[in-house]
């Protein structure tokens, strides 16, 4: 399975032609391959270790690592457990995330405390109608110098570890599509010159799902570069009481850095090195096939709601943040469990549903909940004569 | 370590092994209960129509065998790998994948973690409970062994009558001829010939009803046999009356002319010729014997001279023939009942009271039913009975499914004479009129009727009409 087939794929649902059931054999091969392949090669890059399994005492010191992230988190965040395992989660798996929820919900100040702690260079733009791509890219300046003028391109505030696009939903479609190559590629192209982003790069955008007016939603292919769509909620009364208790005139405790530069890349090549069963891998690829109506055996829900289903990237995408969500649990491997805790985070935003999902009350996150009950995690059916 | 591991091992080759028995299950299951209503629909059919093959067919049974091998190969391509065994007992132990990931990937670090108990290991194997095998199999195989338990068809000993009224004709038939052949009334070629004929109409009755045609037949040759013992029972009266004549004749010293004579020599030549073809001149007394043979010798009656030996001979022969025209009209009535006098209900139930009296006294007894069934309500009489009659079904008709038809007499048989004599009489016979007259409304006034008017109750509404019409101001009033 080659990239090019992948985008191939990727290509035919978004121009609504039929993709074909070899297009899919083709994600559930590469989905089953994902276990010995990319394991491989991020060791490969990073370090050389053998492909054994993690020793418990790795396992005991990634959760430390990650342990110490996620106290930080809380700190700045009261109430919001799911919320900061989910964007632990994100990070780990190197995805981008983005944050829908209502105003002051606390979107920003987790992503500015994630900055914080992870000490990471953190850049934040706010995302305004009249916003041009080159204010996030940068530009190429006229620069006089003693050997005469010359353009030299000026970074723009992409050039960072960890970018906050604060409500990315209000930019134009231009403004928005010059995250594309950046999010995916990580790295930026201006004037036919390419400049790599510094590693890691994270894109964590915020938007808000009321006030529509004068936005311009995200297209498929931008949300599909988002790992993560998380869902910010309202808080409860006692963790309101808290937040007024312990903060003054709202203002987050000043948090130190949690993980060095180091440890991050150490918690990553840890997270690449988690066990993906080849079952797993399976159920992960019969996950994402199930979500498509027009492949044949597809749940009658998905056929009658769905109208375009997840592209090969959101497997790609659920088998890394299972590996991490792994990680997270203290555990050498991934399992089913690991995978359903974070299929819902994944799939939710890229499926596209139909009007009659609308009209019957039909939501992504029930189309993702709804499939989790109905996709075995044995590809078999249990014979009725000796389930337990 | 290493005995963990193996456990592990064996226990997933356990789960592997249940499995694919479910799989293997689920198609025999199907496929046994498809067999076994074939089964029990073929071992129905020999039971009830071809009991020839029972028991053998039980080794349909054996059948089953074949069809689990078949299953099993069927099955066999669905059969679960060790890697699906594997992920259901990760997931029945809740281990989280990690016995998945020590399946493929041995890691002796993590091997403690699966240190489970005996216990756990048992309830996270698949628990065999055939329900669905069992709810698929149970109605094929319970109708199958009920079908072995029904009884084998029994056929009937004796082959259904279907056609009983022809053989019942054919059979009268066959009784008159036997009847004709014991009074030598018939021999040789006549006797061949009848017989012949009444064989055929039973080859032709056997299995075909009796049609218009085949109804005539029958009629035609019973008419044809009757009508030659009536034949004989005439000239046996005939001779009687002959032989009476004569005796008379020589007591009361009458004088004849000598045609006159000749006629009743010859009326008791007649009737002695054929006791003397028929055989039974060897009961006869030994003057008649004798007369009998000179008779046969020289073709002519010598009745003797001599009044004393005359007057015994006559008297003998008189006797004697009179015995015999009685015994030939017995003959003829039996013969004359067994064609027409069987028919149940017949005349007696019209109200004419026939009955089926052979003689006389039997004639009477026969007047008596018929009186009284004509009296019985709804049996019989112009009407079907008076109205308070209940309507009793069942003695309307014994033989069902008869169908009367117009059946079309012999040719000339109204211009033939009736010469069927019932009984010879010196009186006038006594006649009932009253017994035979036609049935109407007044003979039905007998002594009941007029209480039963009596007692009848009346509703309470004819009551006041009836008190009205009979108030005595009323009475008055119209009184002028």
């Amino acid at each position: 399975m080659t990239t090019s087939k992948v985008i191939n794929c990727k290509v035919k649902r978004r121009k609504g032609v039929a993709v074909g059931q070899n297009d899919f054999d083709d994600v559930l091969q590469l989905a089953n391959n994902l276990a010995d392949t990319q394991p491989r090669r991020v060791l490969m890059q990073n370090e050389p270790t053998s492909t054994s399994l993690l020793t418990p005492e790795q396992v005991t010191h990634a959760r430390s690592l990650i342990q110490k992230l996620t106290t930080g988190l809380e700190s700045a965040i009261y109430g919001q457990s799911r919320l900061l395992e989910l964007t632990t989660i994100c990070i780990l798996s190197r995805g981008h995330l983005l944050l829908e929820g209502l105003p002051g919900l606390g979107k920003t100040e987790l992503v500015k405390a994630l900055s914080s702690l992870l000490g990471l260079s953190f850049r934040r733009v706010q995302f305004t109608p009249d916003l041009l791509p080159s204010d996030i890219l940068g530009a190429p300046i006229l620069e006089e110098t003693s050997e005469g003028r010359r353009l030299r391109f000026h970074q723009g505030p992409i050039f960072a570890n960890l970018l906050l696009a604060d409500e990315i939903n209000r930019a134009t479609p231009k403004t928005q599509s010059a995250l594309l190559e950046a999010m995916q590629e990580r790295r930026v192209t201006v004037m036919g010159e390419t400049h790599v982003l510094p590693a890691p790069f994270f894109v964590l955008a915020t938007q808000n799902p009321i006030e529509l007016e004068g936005t311009y939603p995200l297209p498929e292919a931008q949300l599909d570069r988002f790992m993560f769509k998380v869902n910010v909620n309202n808080v409860s009364s006692e963790t309101l009481e808290l937040i007024i208790n312990h903060r003054q005139q709202g203002k987050t405790p000043q948090l130190s850095q949690a993980l060095s530069l180091d440890e991050l890349n150490e918690l990553f090549a840890l997270v690449d090195q988690v066990h993906l069963p080849k079952a797993v891998a399976n159920y992960i690829a019969r996950l994402v096939n199930a979500t498509h109506p027009d492949v044949p055996g597809s749940p009658d829900f998905v056929s009658k709601f769905v109208r375009f289903g997840s592209s090969p990237r959101a497997a790609i995408a659920l088998a890394s943040s299972s590996r991490a969500s792994a990680l997270v649990q203290g555990k050498p491997n991934v399992g089913f469990d690991d995978v359903r805790r974070v299929a819902e985070s994944v799939l939710s935003h890229r499926l596209i549903l139909d009007y009659s999902a609308r009209m019957e009350g039909w939501t992504t996150p029930k189309v993702v909940e709804a499939l989790l009950k109905e996709v075995s995690s044995v590809a078999k059916e249990i014979p009725a004569d000796i389930a337990g | 370590m290493a005995l963990e591991s193996e456990m592990s091992r064996r226990k997933i080759d356990q789960c592997l092994r249940m499995l694919n028995l479910g799989q293997f299950l689920k198609v025999f299951a199907d496929w046994s209960a498809i067999y076994l209503l074939i089964v029990g629909v073929v071992i129905l059919l020999v039971k009830l129509r071809v009991m020839d093959l029972w028991p053998g067919v039980l080794w349909l049974f054996a059948g089953l065998v074949p069809i689990g091998v078949a299953a099993w190969f069927h099955a066999k391509r669905s059969f679960f790998s060790r890697r699906e065994a594997v992920a259901y007992l990760d997931e029945r132990l809740q281990t989280g994948g990690l016995l998945m990931t020590l399946e493929e990937q041995p890691d002796l670090t993590w091997q403690s973690r699966l240190d489970f108990p005996l216990a756990t290991w048992r309830d996270a194997l698949p628990g065999f409970y055939p329900k669905r095998f069992l709810s698929y199999v149970q109605m094929p195989a319970l109708f199958a062994l009920a079908a072995c338990v029904i009884p084998l068809r029994e056929l009937p000993a004796k082959p259904v009558v279907k056609n009983d009224v022809a053989q019942e004709a054919t059979s009268e038939l066959k009784a008159i001829l036997e009847t004709l052949k014991e009074e030598k009334v018939v021999e040789g070629k006549e006797e061949e010939t009848l017989n012949d004929q009444i064989e055929k109409l039973v080859k032709e009755t056997e299995s075909a009803p009796l049609t218009h045609e085949k109804w005539e037949t029958v009629e035609a040759l019973k008419q044809q046999m009757l009508s030659q013992l009536q034949e004989m029972a005439v000239h046996m009266a005939k001779s009687a009356a002959a032989a009476e004549a004569l005796e008379s004749l020589n007591l009361e010293d009458l004088n004849l002319s000598a045609e006159q004579l000749e006629q009743l020599q010859n009326a008791l030549g007649e009737g002695l010729k054929e006791l003397a073809k028929s055989g039974r001149l060897a009961e006869a007394p030994p003057s008649v014997k004798e007369l009998a043979e000179q008779l046969q010798k020289s073709g002519q009656l010598k009745i003797p001279g001599d009044p004393g030996k005359r007057q015994q001979l006559l008297s003998e022969l008189k006797e004697f023939l009179q015995e015999e025209a009685m015994r030939s009209n017995s003959v003829c009535e039996n013969c004359q009942g067994k064609g027409m006098g069987k028919k149940p209900g017949g005349k007696a139930g019209q109200g004419e009271g026939e009955g089926e009296g052979e003689g006389e006294d039997e004639g009477q007894e026969g007047k008596g039913e018929g009186q009284a069934k004509g009296n019985r309500p709804g049996k019989g009489g112009t009407s079907r009975g008076r109205g308070d009659a209940e309507l009793t079904w069942g003695v309307e008709n014994e033989k069902e499914g008869i169908k009367f038809k117009e059946t079309v007499l012999p040719p000339g048989f109204k211009e033939m004479p009736k010469e069927e004599i019932l009984r010879l009489t010196k009186k006038d016979p006594e006649a009932d009129p009253a017994a035979s007259a036609p049935r109407d409304g007044s003979r039905d006034q007998t002594d009941t009727a007029g209480s039963q008017s009596w007692n009848r109750s009346l509703k309470p509404r004819h009551q006041q009409v009836i008190r009205d019409y009979f108030k005595s101001d009323k009475l008055q009033s119209e009184t002028p």
